[in-house]
This record gives C-alpha cells, sequence and structure tokens, in this order.
C-alpha cells in the first residue's frame, strides 16, 4: 500500500477536524456568543447613533471579530492536546508543513462562518448597510485579513497551549502582531461602508502579510512541534 | 570566542558546567553607568555647540540627538535578535539564545528610550504628550508591545530547551514589525511626524548627529554584554541546580 499524498493527508485533516467542531459546536458557539456580547458592549459603551456610528462601525466590527476570532485560535491546539489527539497526529507521519496548513484552513473555515453571522446580525443591530458596489471587496477584505489572523494566530496557539495562563499570553502576543493589519483592514472597511472601493495598497498589504505568515508558519512551525517529545 | 568557551556552550544542554567563570556584574553596571554619564555630558556639550537653534522649535531640537541614537540602536539590536533566533533553530546551540535575550532586552530599552523622547518632543512641538494619528510613534508603540511578549514569553516558559526553540520562533516574527515601523509613514499616509527639521542638513548638525549615535553605540554594547552575562550566570545557577536535584533523587 502506498502511503498517502500530502495533499489527501491535508484534504483528511480538514474535513477531520471542521466536521467534529461543526458537531461538538462548543468552539463555534463561544466564539458567536463572545461576538453578540462584544456588540451588545459597543451598544452601551458608545452611543449608536448615526453621526457616531459613520466614524465607529468599521473599528466595531473589526474588534468584535478579533475578539471572537481568538477564541477559535486559542482552540486550535488546546482541545486536542488536552484529549491527547495531538500525541497521536505527531506521531502519525504527516508533514509538520501539511499539519500546519490544515489547521490554519480548518480554523480560518470556523472563524469565516462566524464573521459572516456577526456581519449580518451587526447590520441588522447597528442599523447600517454596504452599498452593493463594496460588498464583494469588503468580504474579500475580510476574508484575506482573517486569514492572516489565523495564519499568526495557529503559530501562537503552538507556542502557548501548555504554558501556563497559555490563554492570556496568547492574546498578548498575538494582538500587537496583528495590529499593522488590523489597522489596514479597517480603513479598507471603512471605505467599503462610505461606497468607495479599497485601495491597492490597502489590499497589497494584507495580501503581503498573509503570504509572510503562511511562509513564516511553512518554514517555522516543524521547530515547534518537535524536539519536544510529542508535545507541541 | 576560544575553544573552551565554545565547548562549554556545546556542552551545556548535555549538562556540563561552563568553566569559563562568567565577569562580576557590578564590573559592567559600573561602566555602564560611567559610560551613560559621559555619553550624556559629550551629547549635551557637542550638540549645544551646534552653531543654531532650528527654527519654530527653539530648544526641543536637542531631544533628537538621543532619539535617533535610540531608534538606530533598537534596529540594530532588533536585527540581531533575529539573526541570533535563525542561528539557534540552525545549530541549536544555547549560547545564540542567551544573545538573543541579552539583544531583546537592549532592543526594548533603546525602544522605551525613543518612545520617551519622542514624547517629550511631541509635548514642545505639538503640546500633546501622546498623538494617536502618528503612524512612527504608533508602529514604535507597537513594537514596544511586541518585544514585551517575547520577554513575557521567555520567563513564562520553564523547560529550557523548549524555552529557546520557542523564543526563537517568536524572535524571528516579531522582526516583521521593523519595516513596518520603518515605513509606517509612507504606507499609512499621514505625516505628522518629522522626516527632517529644518536646518537638519547643516553639515554642523550631521556630524553632530553621527557623533551622537557614535556615543549611544558603546553604552548599548556594555549593557548587552551585562545582560549576556546576567543570563549566562542565570543558566550556570539552573544547571548546578538540576544537578544536584538530580543527585538527591539518586541518593534517596
Amino acid at each position: 500500500m502506498t502511503a498517502p499524498s500530502e495533499l489527501r493527508l491535508f484534504r483528511t485533516l480538514v474535513a477531520w477536524d471542521f466536521l467534529r467542531e461543526m458537531r461538538r459546536r462548543t468552539t463555534l458557539l463561544s466564539m458567536g456568543v463572545m461576538g453578540v456580547i462584544t456588540l451588545f458592549l459597543f451598544s452601551f459603551a458608545i452611543r449608536p447613533e448615526d453621526a457616531v456610528l459613520a466614524n465607529t462601525r468599521a473599528g466595531i466590527l473589526w474588534v468584535t471579530f478579533l475578539l471572537a476570532a481568538t477564541i477559535g485560535i486559542d482552540r486550535a491546539f488546546r482541545n486536542d492536546a488536552e484529549s491527547g489527539v495531538l500525541e497521536g497526529l505527531l506521531l502519525a507521519p504527516v508533514g509538520r508543513a501539511t499539519l500546519y496548513y490544515a489547521r490554519v484552513t480548518s480554523t480560518f473555515l470556523f472563524v469565516a462562518s462566524l464573521q459572516a453571522l456577526l456581519l449580518v446580525l451587526f447590520l441588522l443591530l447597528f442599523n447600517q448597510e454596504i452599498p452593493r458596489a463594496t460588498l464583494a471587496p469588503m468580504l474579500a477584505i475580510v476574508a484575506a485579513t482573517s486569514l492572516g489572523f489565523v495564519a499568526v494566530g495557529v503559530l501562537i496557539s503552538a507556542m502557548t497551549w501548555s504554558l501556563p495562563a497559555g490563554d492570556v499570553l496568547l492574546r498578548i502576543l498575538l494582538f500587537p502582531m496583528l495590529l499593522p493589519v488590523f489597522n489596514v483592514a479597517v480603513e479598507a472597511t471603512d471605505k467599503a461602508f462610505a461606497g468607495r472601493a479599497p485601495s491597492w495598497l490597502h489590499v497589497g498589504m494584507i495580501c503581503a502579510f498573509d503570504l509572510l505568515f503562511l511562509g513564516a508558519g511553512h518554514l517555522l512551525f516543524e521547530h515547534l512541534v518537535k524536539d519536544s517529545g510529542g508535545r507541541t | 570566542m576560544n575553544t573552551a568557551a565554545a565547548a562549554s556552550d556545546a556542552d551545556w544542554s548535555q549538562g556540563a558546567i561552563p568553566f569559563e567563570r562568567p565577569a562580576p556584574s557590578r564590573f559592567f553596571v559600573a561602566h555602564a553607568a560611567l559610560a551613560l554619564g559621559a555619553l550624556l555630558w559629550l551629547n549635551w556639550t557637542i550638540v549645544h555647540d551646534v552653531p543654531l537653534a532650528i527654527k519654530g522649535i527653539g530648544s526641543s531640537y536637542l531631544i533628537f540627538f538621543y532619539h535617533f541614537p535610540s531608534a538606530l540602536n533598537m534596529g540594530v539590536a532588533y536585527t540581531a535578535l533575529m539573526a541570533f533566533s535563525v542561528a539557534y533553530l540552525r545549530t541549536k546551540r544555547p549560547v545564540w539564545d542567551r544573545r538573543a535575550r541579552a539583544a531583546a532586552e537592549v532592543g526594548f530599552l533603546a525602544n522605551a528610550v525613543l518612545l520617551l523622547t519622542g514624547s517629550t518632543w511631541a509635548k514642545a512641538a505639538w503640546n500633546a504628550w501622546w498623538v494617536w494619528n502618528d503612524p512612527r510613534l504608533m508602529s514604535a508603540a507597537v513594537m514596544s508591545l511586541v518585544y514585551v511578549g517575547y520577554l513575557m514569553l521567555e520567563s513564562a516558559i520553564e523547560e529550557p530547551q523548549r524555552r529557546r526553540q520557542i523564543s526563537a520562533v517568536y524572535g524571528i516574527l516579531a522582526f516583521v514589525n521593523l519595516p513596518v515601523v520603518y515605513y509606517s509613514i509612507q504606507w499609512f499616509g499621514v505625516a505628522s511626524h518629522p522626516m527632517k527639521m529644518d536646518g537638519m542638513s547643516d553639515p554642523a548638525i550631521k556630524s553632530a548627529k553621527w557623533l551622537s549615535v557614535l556615543l549611544f553605540v558603546p553604552f548599548y554594547l556594555l549593557l548587552y554584554r551585562w545582560s549576556y552575562d546576567r543570563r549566562t550566570r542565570a543558566e550556570h545557577v539552573e544547571d548546578v541546580l538540576q544537578r544536584v536535584r538530580r543527585l538527591e533523587e539518586k541518593a534517596a
């Protein structure tokens, strides 16, 4: 019997991880509830009037996305490690880069599904709308930025899951690392709400961020999971 | 590095105690303090003799001669941290981890000085200690947070080999911020941060600027050496402690 190709292993790992989380729903539910709570916190923290929202809506949306997505990122390895699944995965003949990309893809799928729900909720609760002309560019910006979040997040999650107060450390390490692309995403989203397409500079910066960290993950992930006696 | 020291570094992970005795820390603290005093005095003398006061902002331009060397040293330290992290991942020699940690501490100090002097200048020039829409100020502040994370990560992991491995990966990832700070004004648009001040092209000011840099470099190098030795001693003690524990376990 020949060994399965890395692509097939990748597809299997993504499908397994995604279906498992969808059945269990705990991560997705925690992320969703956190997102809703954040939206409500904003409704109390600022006066949700049109004049205020015109300047703050993109920021509110991205802070909500970030806080909710972090829960999913934090659990990228923690759940598996606690149940002993991770040890088995690391013993399996799977390339470390394949494991990294599979975890990024499955986490990205949860985060993207959640963001779709939160975006609809945000538009309904805050009585906002996205002009039809800029809807597609805005969704592309959201997806590309979230991919960058997850690419960095999975790496940092592999660093912190086993540490005492690792969930707090994850946020301390992750948020400053994301701030440059967060800033660009807020600006691009703000433009999209106002009916203007995002600039090529913004698109280029987000894509460069994604490629940079996906490449870094490809090269560095193996250093986070080897020489550790089966622990990541 | 001599052969004995190299051998001691290589054997470290196997539990051998290095035979090179680290220099006492007071020596370096005293030297660093002396160097700092001398350079502050020299810097003050040099920049005060610069034959003009830069127009519009009065004497607050003097801060620049402390601000610019810090920015340069910070950049060098963070670049060195990244290079040492790569070297650690390639060789697995603990000496590179100690060098990376020392570079992180020096880089963070220079980063703090950079923010402090920048903020003081902002108060004089813009009448505010902090300006949220200045991309360079913001990106330098964010970078300091990234490296605080590095220092926290280092102290959060107890197992030495794992600590070195993870910190090296994070040290490489963190480096991405340096170009962001450098190009922040071009990328993020709002150019409130002065790229150059009126009169800075004056040859006297230019030479004073680079002389300030030359004065600060030995200071940061001394701090680097001090931090490195402190780390070496800490690992030495940790190593001896582990061996004593192993002996105790055997005896029990």
